[in-house]
């Protein structure tokens, strides 16, 4: 019997170490080949989770359920100053929704003089958020829309009003969305008023930081901030959030989507820009006929 | 080994696979979608530590690996190097049991706590030298004293509805029975 203590039974124990260190080799293997080929192991991982949580969402949904309503129901209390507050803020949409409207109406206007052409609008798949990474250092949400819904590496999804974070890791019915506050998210946007092009990068707080700001003196707190689109990732001008300084006075971001309440998300369909393939293949040929004159027309001139 | 023996093994392998799969599903529930102030606690690894320090001989590695392993891939750790690290320091731990035996309860949250750095710094190691993608060493390193005060918490599950006691440190049965 193995019951008792340090020794263990005399035969076994070298077999017992053997196993253990082979086990651990084993294991260790396992990291170094995600190591050396991270997108295959990730991609079996994304396989797992395809696989096993959509079938324990009859045990989740309901506690997510259970613990949503209490927490909605210790709010309770505070829902009449939170009422006046709302009527107060109504009152003071009013006036901006009548400005505006002016202001489309006048934004139509110029744009029907200028006879600008506007992008197609975005289309949008919407999914329920099944789980979250159940780590203290990472931020990413598991959708329930997956590659049979279309959905590719690298979209956009947002809440209803702003961008949550980017698709990373497709499988079959799930995706997995690293927020904007994960450390590995990074974003090109663009601070509006001064148009200065920076990076968002999360950093597991509640606020990504601004990195590779070039002039600090142009940005105030609360300048809006917006996708860019560089890189041809995301569509550009999505709204994220707008600027605040944080303790350490360095500017961060507070992002717009309601990250304490993600429910549905909505994926952004985008193809990236159309490349532009040719360099002036029209132009070239033009400049010769200007140059040369055409021989037909030579003669008649004498 | 006997049926009975046998039965009783398989109950408490259960056990433990349950209450795991409780502890990481809550986990994976979309609550905490915010990012709070303090890491959450491991309670996995709590559970495990305050079982192997009691009945090292109902928590087979298997058990372990196969709980870590899925929290590993569940959880979005890099695959396999919490689990390698998580089956060296069990082992460590039942190759010395029977000193365990004897030790104080606070003594034994010390050698949790001290055991949790010593992981959780090697695994920093490990992926340090692999220049992988990981969160400060702080920030890990804060993980611990969250567990440690969760740790009771993992020692009364053990202790009380589930009953495992350690065994006395001279048990007669054990060693009338080995020979």
């Amino acid at each position: 019997m193995a019951l008792d203590g340090d020794k263990g039974t005399n035969h076994f124990r070298p077999i017992r170490r053997i196993l253990t260190g082979g086990l651990v080799l084993v294991l260790l293997t396992m990291f170094l080949v995600w190591r050396i080929d991270s997108p295959r192991v990730e991609r079996l991982r994304t396989d797992i989770v395809d696989a096993t949580l959509p079938r324990l969402q009859w045990a989740m949904a309901p506690i997510t359920a259970l613990a949503k309503m209490a927490a909605n129901f210790s709010t309770y209390s505070a829902l009449y100053e939170q009422n006046q507050e709302l009527r107060r803020e109504l009152q003071q949409m009013r006036g901006w929704k009548e400005a505006a409207l002016q202001l489309e109406q006048k934004n139509a206007r110029l744009l029907d003089l200028n006879n600008v052409k506007l992008d197609a609008r975005l289309t949008y798949i919407t999914g329920t958020v099944l789980a979250d990474s159940g780590s203290p250092f990472r931020r990413s949400v598991l959708l329930n829309v997956g590659a049979q819904d279309g959905i590719r590496d690298g979209w956009a999804a947002m809440d209803g009003i702003g961008l949550v974070g980017r698709i990373s890791g497709v499988g079959r019915t799930t995706a997995r969305v690293i927020l904007l506050t994960d450390p590995a998210s990074s974003i090109p946007v663009t601070i509006q008023p001064s148009g200065q092009k920076v990076l968002l990068s999360g950093d597991n707080s509640a606020q990504p930081r601004i990195d590779f700001l070039e002039s600090a003196e142009l940005v105030r707190p609360g300048d809006r901030v917006v996708s860019s689109g560089d890189g041809g990732v995301f569509p550009a001008g999505i709204l994220i959030g707008s600027v605040t300084r944080a303790p350490d006075q360095r500017f961060r971001v507070l992002l717009a989507a309601d990250y304490a309440r993600l429910e549905f998300l909505r994926v952004l369909r985008y193809s990236g820009p159309e490349p532009i393939s040719d360099t002036g293949g029209l132009v070239a040929p033009r400049a010769e006929t200007l140059l040369t004159p055409p021989p037909a027309t030579g003669p008649s001139n004498d | 080994m006997t049926e009975p023996r046998l039965f009783h093994q398989s109950g408490y392998a259960l056990a433990f696979l349950g209450l795991c799969g409780v502890v990481m599903l809550i986990k994976l529930l979309p609550l905490g979608t915010q990012a709070q102030g303090l890491p959450a606690p491991d309670l996995v690894l709590a559970l495990i530590f305050a079982w192997m320090m009691r009945r090292p001989d109902l928590l087979p590695l298997g058990l372990i690996v196969l709980v870590v392993l899925a929290g590993d891939l569940l959880l979005m750790r890099p695959p396999g190097l919490w689990t390698a690290i998580v089956v060296l320091a069990t082992e460590a731990l039942r190759k010395r049991q029977k000193r365990l035996r004897t030790l104080s309860l606070l003594a034994e949250i010390g050698l949790f706590a001290a055991a949790m750095s010593a992981m959780t710094g090697l695994y920093w190691l490990i992926l340090s030298l692999t220049f992988a993608d990981q969160p400060g060493l702080g920030a890990q390193l804060l993980r611990m004293p969250v567990t440690v005060a969760v740790y009771p918490l993992a020692m009364l599950t053990c202790a009380g509805p589930l009953g495992l006691r350690r065994r006395a440190a001279a048990d007669g049965f054990d060693r009338g029975s080995r020979r």
